[in-house]
């Protein structure tokens, strides 16, 4: 497995070439696996080229120049398919360059693809795609996890190096810990949503994804930058961080707290325990002290989530109409059926529940009883982490309580499938920073690991309390 | 019912309307995005990929938009929320892409104010506004046979919606209210106020109950009137209408309605039953809207004199009648040509009014001309005063002199030169023809010495003819008089 | 057999609201399914939400760091992308519009 950083070193030392890097990762993808939905192989060679060239100059923009990524495909990149995994945007060229698209293209990087994930980013296990579910790439017969499935299985069979999820109620941790890889979802409101296609506005956020918390930090100094088309977002200036992450060592554990709530522990599987309380002793060990604390209300965050996320998605997804853009199914001669003819068959079984959801929950009478509701309750969960952070500088807790999922397992019931996101949904409900680190491994062999969560926009206290546990599992980058 | 009987029933009803006015702001860009606000685009030249709502794509608001929005809230005495919130209101329509519009629901910009107008009986009357909040225009749809074209240059336009509570009871008092409205937003250059571009427009509530009962009648709505006068006739109509229908023992449905501007008259488009559910929720992309007090302050210090105001100021100022000031003050550019007029006439305000209220007005609205634009600056037309003032033409030669003025956009004194039109003041010239005249008519003057007065004024036009028109009048007259008297004794 | 949340009738109306078609067999379902997730989140009615503020945006809760207005924008002109791309994807244009069944007029 390589890293961002190993193979900036290997360019830079001229050990190989940019584009003898993308092939290297042309070759390790598996149609199989049916990580992507485009690859774009020819924009890709001709990236690495150019950086080939400026390399050959002595010139480096960044340590992401020459670097293979891919892109979740709800990033919108101009003049190039963006499908967001449905049948309703099958044919959507977007006419406009996102964010996080330009921030990658800029920086010099090469785009191997866009990747698959979960229709609108609904879902955890990436088989509600149009385009089929995405394997892991540990056992074919698991899930990735979702929704940025096809982001994690790209790094995590080595056809990129680096990839752009998104995380809106753990999107991007899930994946991140089924496939044994770094996700992290920045605060809310640091990172630019300009660009990203809309699931739930208040609780989306671009997530790097990775094979190093080291390389998460290259990522972060590229997309924390003010952009002006995001008034959502806050201006706390460029991060500067990979200097730092790169002289960290063990001994920043060293007198930090460390938040735990047990019960959340128990709630897992033994396999899945066993590597937690692992985890907790190495961090111990180095300095830092476990906080008992309480968080009353996070049990209440799945249906908080599940109203304010498909409130929001509802009207999020009310502009595909077939009428400006996307799949049409026109009827004859009357309006309103072109419309349900359109939205119809073109959004899967998951989104129109979750619209369904969300709409009913917004409709006359009901406000009151869901929305406001659910909202008032998200800032109890707020509040109790709030409090907790008084006495911890960061909260440890599970991101699954098991390994991957078998596919099609899913469980039949709506309910069962949605408490998967339990530990995730809290930190985007009170758009706290939360980074999914690798750690050990189930009965099963396949991965497991933890999360940590830190204070609103404590990200860059928490991106160093992640490299220094990687430095501490022997990690180098 | 005919109208004698229609007229007499509707005395014994009061009508109470409520009106809501969409006014376009003039900013130079949209709401959420840069691209250009203009009326005259060819379709979909001025679209970006946020006025469109293709996916993945956010609204930033435009600075101006809630500078202007505050001044509308401050002159006309409404409070401001230091702290107002962005909603979204969700609908389908394919002139709206995003599929809501974002609105100000729960708590708009501001609330609380009120116009005043002068009723019936010349009275003051307070309109109280109820919000005033910030929102978007959507785009335009074009019938082409059985199907529609969709433009969206005008999606996401911003407008400001000014809600007025329903203390109106007669179509011209909602006419006096409108005017008013319109008025302080040309003031303040918030919005270009043209009523056929679509700047300003009107939606009216309107219910109807018997006098000396409380409760209120059900009411019904008329959307998108975009003329002062399509306002009072819809008004008129839809009194007329609902008197009907309670007359005959029939209810008032609860409907909206629209207003054909060629029968003048309201036709019904749906009824409450097919209302919209919006499901209204705070707008997530959007951060709540502060303002601040150094704000409120320099956008204060930076209100011009108001319509009212410049109104009290020419009634006392120009000693002008109401209804001169009235007239004059609707429209800021009139009243500063007004202003610069007097300044450079030596005569009495009060002509200089009826002047530019009756010819000047009357050309430029024929060819619709704004005043800024007028052919005839208002430095020229006191020129052209002075003149009358002066005696070197009469007022009735003016008006000639005017029209060419306008037509060819010379100078008083060009023009007066041209037509050859010095007026002829002398007295001892015209003494001399008044003489000669007199002697050239015998019969007519031993008439007149015998008792008939009244072949005074042949004499006098005899003058005026043998000038062309051109003597002073008064003084042909002073000298007939004179010339006439001599030869009594 | 318990009561379920929504019925089929609402998830009709419902699905009007959306603009999404339901066939008459799945309503059933779908109201299943929407019953279910629904009966689960009866649970917040436990929670004593008295007093509490509605939590819309986390960046509502920041408002000081907006301070700078680095929420707004100038009234500035920038280009507009030009007909041909705002109707790049257009599923059906003519005259450089959007091009539609016909609109019932609303306004």
């Amino acid at each position: 497995m390589k890293s961002i950083y190993e193979a900036h070193l290997a360019l830079k030392n001229k050990k190989m070439s940019a584009l003898e890097l993308l092939e290297s990762c042309l070759s390790n993808r598996s149609e199989k696996n049916n990580a992507f939905i485009s690859v774009t192989e020819d924009r890709a060679k001709s990236e690495a080229i150019k950086a080939d060239e400026k390399i050959a100059r002595g010139e480096w923009t960044s340590y992401l120049q020459g670097i293979p990524y891919s892109l979740k495909d709800l990033f919108v990149t101009e003049g190039l398919r963006t499908t967001a995994a449905s049948k309703i945007l099958y044919n959507y060229i977007p006419p406009y360059e996102g964010f996080v698209a330009s921030a990658f293209k800029n920086a010099g990087a090469v785009l191997v693809g866009k990747v698959s994930l979960d229709e609108f980013g609904m879902g955890s296990t990436n088989e509600n795609s149009a385009f089929g579910p995405v394997l892991n790439p540990l056992n074919a017969t698991r899930v990735p996890g979702g929704s940025s499935g096809g982001s994690a299985a790209s790094i995590a069979e080595g056809s990129s190096l680096v990839s752009m999820g998104t995380d809106t109620g753990g999107s991007s941790r899930l994946p991140a810990n089924f496939c044994g890889i770094v996700g992290f979802k920045p605060s809310y409101g640091r990172v630019s949503r300009f660009g990203q296609i809309a699931y739930a506005s208040s609780l989306d956020q671009a997530s790097p994804m990775g094979n190093s918390v080291l390389d998460i930090g290259i990522v972060m100094e590229h997309l924390s930058k003010k952009d002006p088309h995001d008034a959502s977002q806050v201006n706390l200036g460029q991060m500067k961080i990979v200097e730092d992450l790169l002289k960290i060592d063990g001994e920043y554990f060293k007198g930090k707290k460390i938040g735990l709530c047990m019960e959340l522990i128990d709630g897992c599987k033994e396999d899945v325990k066993k590597a937690l309380l692992q985890a907790l002793d190495l961090m111990k060990n180095n300095g830092a002290t476990i906080v008992n604390i309480e968080l009353p209300h996070l049990k209440y965050s799945v249906s908080s989530y599940y109203i304010i996320a498909t409130c929001e998605a509802s009207a999020n997804l009310s502009r595909y109409d077939g009428i400006h853009y996307g799949y049409r199914k026109s009827h004859n001669g009357q309006l309103e059926d072109t419309y349900k003819e359109s939205r119809s068959l073109g959004f899967g079984e998951e989104v129109k529940k979750r619209i369904l959801l969300g709409t009913y929950s917004l409709s006359s009478g009901y406000y009151d009883a869901y929305y406001s509701k659910a909202c008032k309750v998200r800032r109890l969960i707020a509040q109790d982490f709030n409090h907790a952070f008084l006495n911890c500088d960061v909260i440890f807790s599970p991101v699954c309580a098991s390994t991957a999922f078998e596919l099609g397992e899913g469980p039949k019931d709506p309910v069962q499938m949605y408490m998967n996101d339990l530990y995730t949904i809290p930190a985007n409900l009170a758009g706290l920073p939360a980074l999914a680190l690798p750690f050990g491994n189930g009965a099963d062999q396949m991965p497991t690991g933890f999360q940590l969560i830190g204070k609103q926009f404590g990200d860059e206290a928490l991106l160093k309390l992640g490299r220094s546990f990687e430095v501490l599992t022997g990690k180098k980058f | 019912m005919n109208s004698t009987e229609l007229n007499s029933k509707r005395n014994n009803y009061v009508a109470v309307i409520g009106l809501e006015v969409h006014a376009q702001l003039a900013t130079q860009t949209k709401a959420w995005c840069h691209c250009e606000v203009t009326a005259h685009a060819l379709e979909n030249t001025k679209v970006c990929e946020v006025c469109s709502a293709q996916p993945g794509t956010l609204p930033v608001l435009n600075k101006k938009v809630v500078e202007f929005a505050s001044k509308m809230a401050m002159a006309t005495h409404c409070k401001i929320n230091d702290l107002s919130f962005f909603d979204r209101k969700n609908y389908f329509y394919p002139d709206l892409p995003k599929g809501y519009q974002i609105s100000q629901f729960e708590t708009p910009l501001a609330q609380d104010g009120y116009v005043e107008i002068t009723n019936a009986n010349g009275e003051l009357k307070k309109i109280r506004i109820e919000r005033i909040q910030i929102e978007e225009d959507t785009g335009k749809s074009t019938h082409e046979g059985e199907m529609s074209l969709i433009n969206l240059n005008r999606a996401g336009t911003p407008l400001i919606e000014i809600v007025g509570k329903p203390d109106i009871e007669t179509a011209e008092e909602a006419s006096s209210y409108l005017k008013q409205l319109h008025s302080i937003l040309t003031y303040l250059g918030v919005c270009h106020g043209n009523l056929q571009e679509g700047n300003f427009r009107c939606d009216v509530n309107v219910s109807i109950h018997k006098k000396g009962t409380n409760v209120w009648g059900t009411r019904t709505e008329t959307k998108n009137l975009n003329s002062f006068k399509h306002v009072e006739k819809a008004i008129e109509n839809e009194i007329e209408r609902q008197v009907e229908i309670l007359e005959s023992g029939e209810k008032v449905i609860q409907q909206t309605l629209g207003f054909d501007p060629e029968t003048l008259k309201v036709k019904v488009l749906r009824t409450k039953s097919d209302a919209h559910d919006y499901r209204y929720f705070p707008e997530p992309d959007l951060i709540p809207l502060v303002i601040t007090e150094q704000e409120k302050t320099k956008w204060m210090n930076e209100l011009p004199e108001l319509p009212k105001v410049k109104q009290e100021r020419f009634v006392q100022d120009y000693s002008l009648p109401v209804y001169d000031a009235e007239v004059l003050t609707a429209d800021k550019n009139l009243a500063h040509y007004f202003e610069q007029v007097v300044k450079n006439y030596k005569g009495e305000p009060k002509k200089a009014s009826n002047w530019i209220m009756v010819e000047l007005l009357r050309l430029l609205n024929e060819f619709n001309i704004d005043v800024q634009k007028s052919p005839v600056s208002d430095f020229e037309l006191a020129e052209l005063l002075n003149a009358v003032f002066e005696g070197k033409i009469s007022g009735k030669q003016a008006k000639d002199v005017f029209i060419k003025m306008f037509d060819e956009k010379k100078g008083a004194l060009e023009v007066i030169k041209e037509l050859g039109l010095v007026q002829i003041s002398d007295t001892s010239a015209l003494k001399e023809l008044a003489e000669k005249l007199v002697a050239a008519h015998p019969t007519q003057t031993e008439q007149y010495l015998s008792g008939k007065d009244r072949l005074f004024g042949f004499f006098v036009g005899l003058v005026m003819k043998e000038t062309k028109g051109q003597a002073n009048p008064q003084v042909a007259n002073d000298v007939m008089l004179e010339v006439l008297n001599k030869l009594k004794k | 057999m318990s009561e379920k949340k929504i019925n089929e009738q609402t998830v009709k109306h419902v699905a009007g609201l959306a603009m999404l078609k339901i066939e008459e067999s799945e309503l059933g379902p779908y109201s299943e399914q929407l019953s279910k997730i629904l009966s689960h989140i009866d649970e917040l009615e436990k929670v004593n939400t008295e007093g509490v503020q509605i939590f819309a945006n986390p960046m509502r809760e920041c408002m000081h760091l907006f301070k700078d207005h680095c929420d707004r924008r100038e009234d500035e002109i920038h280009a507009s992308l030009g007909p041909s791309l705002v109707l790049k994807n257009a599923p059906d244009q003519k005259l450089n519009q959007f091009k539609i069944e016909a609109v019932i007029a609303e306004e």
